[in-house]
């Protein structure tokens, strides 16, 4: 074995001249991480092998689904009733996309408080957000793939906000839609982003942003105007080699994320509701949880103003380290203004989600029924 | 016979350029095209219909309302007092299609709450604008919706 091994190394080498090659990457491979890196360095991992994961059970539901508005439901109800293990594969893909999303926005989070986002690592940033845009892009157009009445009303709600910016709402909404309403062309525009057009964005990006962190290697937490640390010098301050013990890490956050989305899909398995009716709108028509924040803030705000808001976001993430935190320091004690800064917008997106979340229900709390409106402010009613 | 002048160097290279940038444009015009939103399917039939077929009179009792779809896109028709009353069925918030609600005699959007008295007049947001008035008629075949209600 362990000659055609050489063999094969041979053939190969002497054609492609390898050697030089591996050589970098092992010398990649053995470069130490600062001593600061801990677990919350390993959520990247953990959403790598989660988008893998999803691209292998989308792959495996793309052989039953078929999109179409006369086809498409049916095709998820055969998946779940009729396909062995359909359930769990189209639950697994449904959770995977929310973990998906949790784990990005904690991941971003840890790049901000450790400052990773700082010179000269904007560039992986920048990608890393438009990764995030794409991730939202993923979810936005796969919500609409099962046809059912949350789907195509969600899809509705979603699509009309953006219709409101004079001029070129109205043509934008329509392209989108392909036709004036949410339709047959609207699933085939949606699933050709979502199974075509999307992964190869975001596996470029992806392979972009890693290549930017292996090259570059993780931030250290000395100030921007000081040269970073050599590798002689990260050893010297407790740091280890990246692999094998900063792969173990990853390896095992990797696995326990993976423990937790088999689980979930098998104690709570994705619903399907009923099949898209064009004609009645169900009550309680919100969007996924992510969306939850933008779909509570069109009810404070006029749409025109509302649906430029979440892109100006976006825009302003791509522009914190070029021009709003051009500040040298990097380590998060020293940081504690922008840290709360951070803290506070984070906060408030939280609160407008669970605004969103609770709004237009009924709940009840020390035996008290409160109706909460659409603004989500609470009322009480007689227990 | 004079010689010709010979293709500078830079004018080959902007030519090159203009013929990838032009190859660009076309297929990007041909994509543009391709996804041109269509036009929606024409419902030809002058009678509210939904997914069962035409609506008739006999359907829709007194303090009841039917949402169809007909050449003015998606109606509302509500039997009140004996007469028939139609506004457009798509709530001008965010696209949503509103219902009669008996009980309150209003017409109610169940996405964002929005409540429209019978003749399309906001009356309650977050919509701002009316519903557009749909003269209907009933007939022996259906309800032929007429056109708006000038």
């Amino acid at each position: 074995m362990k000659k055609i091994g050489g063999l094969l190394w041979a053939w190969f080498d002497e054609r492609l001249n390898l050697a030089p090659l591996v050589a970098g990457l092992e010398a990649n491979l053995r470069k130490p991480v600062p001593a600061h890196v801990n677990w919350l360095f390993t959520l990247g991992s953990a959403i790598a092998a989660l988008i893998g994961l999803q691209i292998f059970t989308g792959i495996l539901l793309l052989i039953y689904y078929r999109p179409g508005a006369d086809t498409a439901y049916q095709s998820i109800v055969r998946i779940m009733d009729e396909v062995p293990l359909g359930g769990f594969m189209r639950s697994l893909h449904v959770w995977g996309a929310d973990l998906i999303v949790i784990f990005l926005i904690l991941h971003m989070v840890r790049v901000f408080v450790y400052a990773g986002y700082k010179k000269p690592r904007e560039l992986t940033w920048i990608i890393g957000v438009l990764l995030f845009a794409v991730i939202l892009i993923f979810g936005f157009t796969g919500y609409l793939l099962p046809w059912d009445q949350l789907a195509y009303w969600g899809t509705v709600v979603a699509t009309e906000a953006p219709a409101s910016i004079p001029v070129i709402g109205p043509i934008t909404r329509e392209f989108m839609l392909g036709g004036s309403e949410v339709g047959d062309p609207t699933l085939g525009r949606f699933f050709a982003l979502h199974v075509v057009v999307l992964p190869l964005v975001l596996l470029k990006l992806m392979a972009l942003h890693l290549f930017l962190i292996r090259y570059q290697g993780i931030s250290s937490l000395r100030r921007t105007d000081e040269p970073d640390p050599t590798p002689n010098e990260i050893r010297a301050e407790g740091g280890e080699p990246f692999f094998p013990h900063h792969v173990l890490r990853d390896l095992t956050t990797t696995y326990l994320v993976l423990g937790l989305l088999v689980s979930l899909a098998i104690l709570y398995p994705a619903h399907l509701g009923d099949p898209a009716d064009p004609l009645t709108t169900p009550l309680g028509i919100k969007p996924e949880w992510y969306f939850l924040p933008a779909y509570q803030l069109l009810k404070y705000v006029p749409e025109v103003v509302g649906v430029q808001i979440p892109p100006l976001f976006i825009g302003v993430l791509v522009l914190l380290p070029l021009l709003l935190d051009r500040s040298p320091e990097r380590h998060p004690k020293r940081r504690l203004r922008a840290i709360g800064v951070g803290a506070v917008v984070l906060g408030l997106i939280v609160l407008l989600g669970l605004l969103g979340h609770i709004s237009e229900t009924r709940q009840t709390i020390f035996g008290i029924t409160y109706h909460f409106d659409i603004q989500g402010m609470p009322h009480g009613e007689v227990p | 016979m004079a010689e010709s002048e010979p293709l500078s160097r830079r004018f080959f290279n902007a030519l090159m350029g203009l013929g990838f940038v032009g190859t660009l444009c076309g297929f990007a015009g041909t994509a543009l095209a391709y996804l041109w939103p269509m036009p929606d399917a024409v419902v030809t039939s002058e009678f509210l219909s939904t997914t069962r077929g035409k609506v008739t009179g006999a359907e829709l009792g007194e303090n009841e309302g039917v949402v169809g779809r007909s050449p003015m896109g998606k109606v509302l028709v509500v039997r009140k007092d004996g007469a028939l009353r139609g506004v457009q069925a798509t709530c001008t918030h965010l696209g949503c299609t509103v219902a009669w609600n008996g009980e309150s005699g209003e017409i109610e959007c169940p996405c964002h709450g929005a409540r429209y008295a019978l003749d399309g007049q906001v009356l309650k947001g977050p919509a701002r604008d009316p519903l557009a008035q749909v003269e209907v008629r009933e007939e022996t075949e259906g309800l032929r919706i007429l056109g708006p209600v000038s």
